[in-house]
């Protein structure tokens, strides 16, 4: 049972899953490099754009995890019974892209160690900083109790015991247990749904409390990172869905109606991303033009038109929303989506006060060390989903489907 | 009886478990803060100063020379984008560009304007030179954005950086609206313009005011009122840069042309 799962045979499973790590641990190679050498010399980072494509791979990693909690929410929190069967793959989505941040965040630090320490010793509470670190910290604790006890409650419902009607002592044991396990995890669910706000709301507010760039400073700001998280917490959770069960040639059964419902998800939040994004360059003149100039391929093409209106359209008619056409909006919703997360950061240092006349001669090209350790971040990421779609119980397959 | 007897040794043996480490870690702690405050030396008392400093761009000649003393004051190394201070030297068109240009933080001066191809053929109005550092704000946005304290404000008013403390985020790079700090390449730890605290400490000047040939900066106790930036305070109205950050500044600027922000 477990052999089928993947799909690929043993073998391949292994050879992608050695391949993956191997790239993680040359991103991990990177991160050292750059904290010998210094960040200044290898990276693409100066004293007018300190932060480059590793912070704004962690955004696009944490503000995806936070996003697909969210989604996942709506089933195993609110009830929702169509999404219920999202849980699983969804929280353990949401770890496993909070662990791919946090390995790209830790190269863009010049001495992450310390950060054990002094985060502890001498807390700066007035720092948004502090405290998105701490609420990501606690996020990653809760979604890793909330998927033990979603995990635990699935290997209950599929245990042999549960549909052998003639065992009543076992069937009855095996529903108090059940419905244990589901309480601890709705607990943890009201938690992790609670911080998937929180913590997107004061990575938002990292930017949006620098007074000095235009392109980030405002009240609005944790708004905007929430809306972008359902965005591309859909997109990302979607895409993975299709690809799982197509790369692995499964039937997915009930899972395709499931897939429609997240692809109409996917066109409303985009919708409100839209105006959202509107909004942004509409109310920010100077650094409005440093996006739409010199980042302007980036932003018309793969912004606006790749990573929302393209996928709109493909979602909005329904003879293109079928399951690969759904796969490929959220594709394009993605690389849309990492993009703009570059785009912000690296715009928002360059035209923020104090840099006045320098971004004319910096080059916006991350160098190769950082490439790689973004490299090393998605590799990781898929080596890490690999692995647990092999060994965890994430199928979304419904009770009827599961006992075939 | 004995039983109560066995209780109390284990209460005795788990107080002393319990309190003797406790008593390491936060002498450690203690020994840790000391030291972050010990560089201060003896005999001076931060709260009795609160510095201030002053630019006179109508003396500044541009020579670079505050660049150089800071670079060999502070260790800061030669490279071209690690700089405590620098002076930008600023061009004035005749319809209103401004126009900026800071070679090597103007550490070796600057080529006279008809050299430079780029500023061929603009009528301009007016050129100065203005040298810039830390201005170590009142309000310091570095400040309030550290994540673990590592940059903070002393008694005397001075914006520091602990160096054993700094997990290099950058944030306070981002967030600062002058641009003046950087991560400096052998430390890996950001850097900034201290006002030379070291120096003040003993009774001395900032090596950049020490070396100005011209007078241009000027330095002093804002608690003084004979001091010689008091004195220039009561004298002179002045600008500092950007006051719209909201920032505080106690850099002052006399007589600062429009556009010079």
């Amino acid at each position: 049972m477990a052999n089928k799962q993947m799909g690929f045979r043993p073998s391949a499973f292994l050879v992608w899953v050695a391949v993956l790590l191997a790239l993680a641990a040359l991103g991990g190679a990177a991160i050292l490099y750059g904290f010998w050498q210094g960040h200044e010399s290898v990276y693409n980072a100066s004293r007018w754009m300190p932060w480059g494509i590793l912070i704004s791979t962690y955004v696009f990693f944490a503000v995806s995890a936070s996003g697909m909690c969210l989604i996942s929410s709506l089933g195993h929190v609110f009830r929702i019974e169509r999404f219920e069967p999202l849980g699983r793959r969804a929280v353990f989505f949401a770890m496993i892209s909070l662990v791919a941040g946090f390995w790209a965040l830790a190269g863009d630090l010049e001495r992450p160690w310390r950060l054990a320490i002094w985060a502890v010793v001498t807390p700066g509470f007035s720092s948004a900083i502090w405290w998105m670190g701490v609420l990501y910290g606690l996020y990653l604790v809760v979604l890793i109790v909330e998927f033990f006890y979603l995990s635990r409650a699935e290997m209950v419902r599929r245990s042999p015991a549960s549909s052998n009607p003639s065992a009543t002592a076992s069937l009855d044991a095996a529903r108090q247990r059940l419905k244990r396990y589901k309480s601890f995890a709705w607990y943890a669910g009201i938690g992790g749904f609670a911080l998937a706000i929180f913590a997107p709301g004061t990575l938002g507010a990292v930017f949006g409390v620098v007074r000095a760039a235009d392109l980030w400073h405002g009240p609005l700001m944790p708004v905007y990172f929430v809306v972008s998280a359902l965005v591309s917490g859909t997109a990302l959770l979607t895409l993975a869905i299709v690809l799982t069960y197509r790369l692995g040639r499964k039937e997915m059964g009930s899972v395709k109606g499931l897939v429609q419902s997240l692809g109409k998800l996917l066109l409303a939040f985009l919708a409100v991303f839209l105006v959202f994004t509107a909004w942004r360059i509409l109310s920010t003149g100077n650094a409005a033009d440093f996006l739409l100039g010199r980042l302007g391929g980036n932003f018309w093409v793969f912004e606006i038109f790749m990573g929302i209106l393209v996928p709109m359209v493909i979602l909005l008619i329904p003879k293109t929303r079928t399951m690969l056409g759904i796969g490929l909006a959220s594709f394009m919703v993605m690389v849309g989506m990492f993009l703009a997360r570059y785009d912000f950061v690296v715009a928002g240092q360059l035209t923020s006060a104090g840099r006045e006349g320098q971004a004319a001669g910096l080059g916006l090209m991350p160098s190769l060390t950082e490439m790689l350790v973004v490299l090393g971040s998605f590799a990781l990421f898929a080596a890490l989903y690999l692995i647990g779609n092999r060994f965890l119980p994430l199928s979304e397959h419904t009770e009827a489907e599961s006992h075939r | 009886m004995k039983e109560e007897k066995i209780s109390r040794r284990h209460f005795l043996k788990s107080v002393t478990q319990g309190v003797i480490p406790l008593v390491i870690v936060s002498g450690g702690l203690i020994r840790l803060q000391s030291r972050i405050d010990g560089r201060v030396a003896e005999g001076y008392n931060p709260e009795e100063h609160y510095w201030g400093f002053a630019v006179d761009i109508r003396k500044c000649i541009g020579c670079g020379k505050c660049v150089l003393a800071c670079k060999l004051e502070n260790h800061v190394p030669m490279e071209p984008e690690s700089y405590r201070t620098w002076v930008d030297r600023y061009v004035i068109t005749k319809d209103g560009q401004v126009l900026k240009d800071s070679p090597d933080a103007g550490i070796a001066g600057f080529q006279p304007l008809s050299e430079d191809p780029k500023y061929q053929g603009l009528e301009i109005r007016n050129t100065f030179f203005v040298p810039k550092l830390c201005n170590q704000c009142e309000n310091p946005p570095c400040v309030s954005v550290c994540p673990v304290k590592a940059t903070y404000i002393t008694k005397d008013g001075i914006v520091l950086v602990d160096e054993t403390r700094c997990i290099g985020c950058k944030y306070c790079i981002v967030a600062c609206p002058y641009g003046v700090r950087y991560i400096h390449p052998e430390k890996k730890v950001a850097d900034k313009c201290t006002f030379c605290y070291h120096r003040l400490a003993k009774g001395l000047q900032p090596a950049c005011v020490q070396v100005c040939p011209t007078g241009a900066r000027i330095f002093g106790d804002l608690r003084d009122p004979e001091s010689p930036v008091s004195r220039l305070l009561r004298d002179e109205l002045v600008q500092v840069l950007k006051p719209e950050q909201r920032t505080k500044p106690k850099v002052y600027y006399p007589s600062l042309p429009e556009g010079v922000s």
